[in-house]
């Protein structure tokens, strides 16, 4: 059903979601930092020194810290995720 | 709209923080709404230096006092009320055009905002655009704020700014308008959804009015939309207007217009999202 997929604008040629979830994630994203006032700089140096304290006490994979500020119920939050590796010998 | 004395008039004021999105034409057609009602409705032009609500209208012609002059003390308030063609109970103060936005002071909007409780059952402010003194000025003797967005980015990040502000100021969370929404590409997933707006903006809606060619002819003639029975943005004016009159009007649905084309193609089972 590809010409039908061409006249319709489902094609290739298209962005693969809608522009309206493109736009709805550019909103929430710009939100996030006009009422926290934070830059991804911050963020950046927040994960760093948060890496650094955390790799004191545990085995952290720090190539995979997420760390993020998310709207949610009254307000923004600050979420990190952070995956500890599993390396002692303790039962399972 | 004469002489009886203290009406208690809510004073509310129409404001987006970005331009362009529907603020004037929200207040003259709220405004005629409420006063086809039958309530005795001033509307005030606080976008001083760029005077707009006259010519959506049609009241361009008769201004001679204007909202400056009123706080200056160079005409009577009622000098500068111009009353409408259409509507009796229907007034408006029009915005100076040779003057800028320092020309008024909060303090100065208080005081006319209280002079005109007392004459009206409804004052609507429309603001300029921004967040600077004209805005100051616009809320600064409200008792309710409506804020008008538009379904795209830019005008939902100012209207975020300006529930922030609303707020800072110790007003009630201010009620929501989404104007220009076209149904055809919320269908397509191409405009952001009344849904979607409301979710960021978390505020309460009071009205979605759909984009609609009748609002660029009325315009064009300086006819408030409102008054035309058949139209849909009209229609969406009128159940604002109810809603600010207490009453619970659902929200229209907005009916996407089905081609002939669409309607085959469903039939063929090629439906869904074509």
């Amino acid at each position: 059903m590809g010409w039908l997929d061409t006249l319709f604008g489902r094609g290739s040629g298209r962005a693969p979601r809608g522009s309206a979830q493109v736009a709805k994630q550019r909103l929430v994203e710009v939100l996030v930092y006009d009422h926290v006032k934070v830059t991804p700089d911050v963020l950046e140096a927040i994960r760093s020194e948060m890496c650094q304290i955390l790799s004191r006490h545990l085995d952290i994979d720090a190539d995979r810290i997420e760390i993020s500020i998310v709207r949610g119920e009254g307000g923004e939050r600050l979420v990190a995720n952070v995956p500890v590796r599993r390396t002692g010998t303790g039962r399972r | 709209m004469e002489e009886q004395q203290d009406r208690n008039g809510r004073v509310i004021t129409i404001t987006s923080g970005k331009g362009g999105v529907g603020k004037t034409t929200t207040t003259a057609n709220v405004g005629a709404a409420l006063a086809a009602r039958g309530k005795s409705v001033v509307l005030v032009d606080a976008d001083i230096g760029l005077r707009n609500l006259d010519i959506v209208l049609g009241l361009e012609n008769r201004i001679v006092y204007d909202i400056v002059d009123v706080v200056e003390g160079r005409c009577r308030l009622r000098q500068a009320l111009i009353r409408d063609k259409r509507l009796a109970n229907l007034a408006l103060i029009p915005a100076a055009q040779t003057r800028d936005k320092e020309a008024v002071s909060p303090e100065q909007m208080r005081e006319l905002c209280d002079e005109l409780r007392q004459q009206f059952d409804f004052i609507l402010i429309d603001s300029p655009a921004g967040i600077e003194r004209g805005f100051r000025n616009a809320i600064a003797g409200a008792d309710e704020v409506l804020v008008v967005t538009n379904p795209e980015v830019s005008a939902v990040r100012d209207a975020d700014r300006i529930v922030g502000l609303v707020e800072a100021a110790e007003l009630p969370p201010p009620r929501l308008i989404v104007n220009r929404i076209d149904p055809e590409l919320v269908r397509r997933g191409d405009m952001l959804s009344v849904d979607d707006v409301l979710e960021i903006l978390a505020i309460p809606l009071i009205g979605v009015v759909p984009a609609d060619e009748s609002i660029v002819t009325a315009t064009n003639r300086g006819e408030p939309v409102a008054l035309d029975p058949q139209s849909r943005a009209g229609q969406a004016f009128r159940d604002i207007a109810a809603r600010l009159l207490g009453e619970d009007v659902p929200f229209q649905p907005l009916e996407v217009p089905n081609g002939v084309w669409r309607r085959m193609l469903r039939a063929l089972g090629f439906g869904g999202r074509a």
